[in-house]
């Protein structure tokens, strides 16, 4: 296996979520449809974990079965080496989960919401301040769940979550409906809370937001892990790498250079500011250089584009679609 | 069963601004109701001679108009003949005496008991529709982060199924009490007050927590029901609609059977206290004792409440 040397890693280090060969099989229109296909992942404690999956790729189906809000079809999950849903009681205030949108009573206030959550635990009511606070909600806390705006929403379901102060965070797309202000401040709240030793395990479309906040991250693709590891490790997994080419002479000669090597088969492109770049693997970056030259074309410059973590996993998750299809 | 559940259920319930809306208007209705028995409440258009005066028990005496003393209609009633006045050859009295008919007055010792007879069935079904919607507005919303706090469901369940019985038993007390004070000060200020002794309390009480036991029956078939077709409108539209259906079911030979054990007669028949519908055959084909219209309330809640507890342990909650 491809990940077999991070898996090998994690065996030495505590384990927050342990889920084994996870099924999850829905009856569509008669016909079964398979949501989780036999999913193997393993989060260590403390850090921030990535989980990665275009839409339909099961990220929310795993989630809703680690709060024990659907039962599988088959597997095991384990948090905290606690055997999920059937000893989950025995875990609850240990773990919060923030499952798709936040859901609370509309025309409850957020504090009133929160409140009744706190007392159903027995929580002092003082916390429920507190983490509005932490939030950025504490001049709302009075104004009904109703009113407010897909981010407030979101931050009283953050805030949901904190007010057990777990160890683990189960976030399922935390930044929907959060301006930029907001969405930093997650990324702040997150880390902070993963240096104080908690886990986070956070599912989000955010790429970007994914790389500069998670430790390590999996992906994964129609129901089954395709690839994970520290997000450094995502990064370097590629098999390709993209290199901005520039050729003297302006727009002409870059236009004479882009068909040539076009019509050699390499991959190119342009970026927004009219840079040619070609996708190659570190160890042939030469040959576009050598067949440039060939054609009477210098390189002025070869310099590698920085891999983003969503270049990466549109590269692994169209290998996982290609290798299922 | 965690106390702690049960006071967060209720907190709940008594936040949601459907069951504060219902005993605000509930509670205006009775000031409304008892305002106007107020300005009406006025004393009886006729009374007694003062030759009559005399053979009046003491007891039966409850007030004074025009210098003349006003009786106590069913008193004297209940009582032998008291008539001192001429007679005729037959004994008879010669005088004809009108016993405080058109006598207005509120009269808490005589009306309360009926109040509570008239309300009891509309607290039943209001309890019904409170019960209802409650775990339908759960379900739409915040039922997934409740069990992210207490993920037992069976125990999440049952405190809601008795945090809606003891609330709704207690808007049923709170109205009735508000009645019940509002009737004695207009019986006070402006009616009769007397004869509020400890029987006529203890019969009020037993009116009182009938009614509230029937509201307490009714409130986990709502939730049950509710909670089994996810929607407040389906199980008030059912209970309700067997509830309309009951008269048509007792006249008819097949009806009658099925009637008689409806969940819906069980709670109707407790809460009013009215038993033996008689279908004309010589047969009494409904519930005949507040003990039976008990056992037929406690099964169907019961069982009712068994069948979601399986049913809500399982469901997937989104």
């Amino acid at each position: 296996m491809v990940y077999t040397a991070a898996r090998d890693a994690l065996r030495s280090m505590p384990t927050a979520i342990e889920i084994q060969q996870l099924t999850k099989t829905y009856q569509q229109r008669g016909a079964p449809v398979r949501a989780i296909d036999g999913l193997d992942l393993e989060v260590p404690a403390g850090g921030v974990f990535g989980f990665l999956g275009a839409n339909g790729a099961g990220k929310t189906t795993t989630i809703r079965a680690l709060v024990g809000h659907m039962r599988a079809t088959s597997g095991t999950i384990r948090i905290f080496d606690t055997p999920i849903p059937t000893q989950l009681p025995s875990i609850i205030d240990r773990m919060g989960a923030l499952v798709e949108s936040p859901l609370f009573f509309p025309n409850f206030s957020g504090r009133k919401n929160l409140s009744l959550l706190a007392r159903s635990r027995g929580f002092p009511q003082a916390r429920v301040d507190e983490v509005l606070a932490t939030v950025g909600l504490t001049e709302r806390a009075k104004s009904r769940f109703a009113s407010y705006s897909l981010g407030m929403k979101q931050r009283l379901g953050v805030a949901s979550v904190l007010l057990k102060d777990p160890d683990l965070l189960i976030l399922d797309e935390p930044a929907n409906g959060l301006d930029p202000p907001g969405i930093l401040e997650m990324r702040h709240l997150m880390r902070s809370l993963a240096d104080q030793g908690k886990t986070i395990f956070v599912s989000s479309h955010i790429l970007n937001e994914i790389e500069h906040t998670c430790d390590r991250v999996a992906i994964i693709a129609r129901g089954k892990l395709v690839r994970t590891g520290t997000v450094a490790e995502i990064l370097a997994a590629g098999t390709s790498s993209r290199f901005t080419v520039k050729v003297p002479g302006g727009a002409d000669q870059r236009e004479v250079a882009a068909r040539s090597l076009l019509a050699a088969g390499w991959k190119v492109y342009s970026d927004e500011r009219g840079e040619m770049l070609v996708d190659a693997s570190p160890e042939r970056a030469h040959d576009i250089t050598a067949h440039l030259a060939g054609e009477g074309l210098w390189v002025s410059e070869l310099s590698p584009v920085g891999r983003s973590l969503e270049d990466a996993f549109l590269e692994i998750t169209s290998q996982a679609d290609g290798a299922s299809a | 069963m965690s106390m702690r559940l049960l006071d967060t259920e209720l907190r709940r319930f008594f936040s949601r601004r459907m069951v504060l809306g219902s005993l605000v208007a509930a509670l205006l209705l009775v000031v409304t109701i008892n305002v106007v028995q107020f300005i009406r409440s006025t004393p009886p258009s006729s009374t007694f001679t003062p030759a009559l005066i005399p053979g009046i028990p003491d007891e039966c005496r409850v007030g004074v108009f025009n210098h003349k003393p006003v009786v106590d209609k069913s008193c004297v009633e209940q009582r032998e003949p008291i008539f001192s006045g001429p007679q005729d050859a037959h004994g008879q009295p010669g005088v004809s005496v009108y016993f405080g008919d058109g006598d207005r007055r509120i009269h808490i010792s005589k009306t309360f008991g009926g109040t509570l007879q008239g309300t009891g069935i509309a607290m039943t079904l209001l309890s019904i529709v409170l019960a209802s919607s409650f775990l339908a507005a759960d379900f739409g919303t915040s039922i997934g982060t409740q069990l992210m706090y207490e993920p037992r469901r069976k125990l999440v369940y049952l405190a809601k199924t008795l945090a809606v019985m003891l609330g709704c038993a207690i808007c049923v007390l709170v109205i009735s009490i508000g009645a019940g004070l509002l009737q004695y000060l207009g019986s006070a200020m402006r009616g009769i007050s007397t004869g509020l002794d400890r029987h006529w309390l203890w019969f009020r009480l037993a009116d009182l927590g009938r009614i509230m036991l029937a509201s307490a029956f009714a409130a986990p078939l709502g939730l049950a029901i509710a909670a089994l077709t996810k929607r407040t409108v389906a199980a008030v539209g059912i209970l309700f609609g067997m509830m309309i259906s009951l008269g048509f079911l007792r006249q008819t030979s097949w009806g009658a059977p099925i009637a008689k054990i409806l969940p819906i007669n069980g709670i109707i028949s407790f809460a009013s206290n009215q038993f033996g519908h008689d279908l004309g055959r010589g047969a009494k084909a409904d519930l005949t004792s507040l003990g039976s219209a008990a056992v037929l309330c406690v099964l169907w809640a019961v069982g009712l409440t068994a069948v979601t507890l399986a049913w809500f342990s399982n469901r997937e909650i989104r």
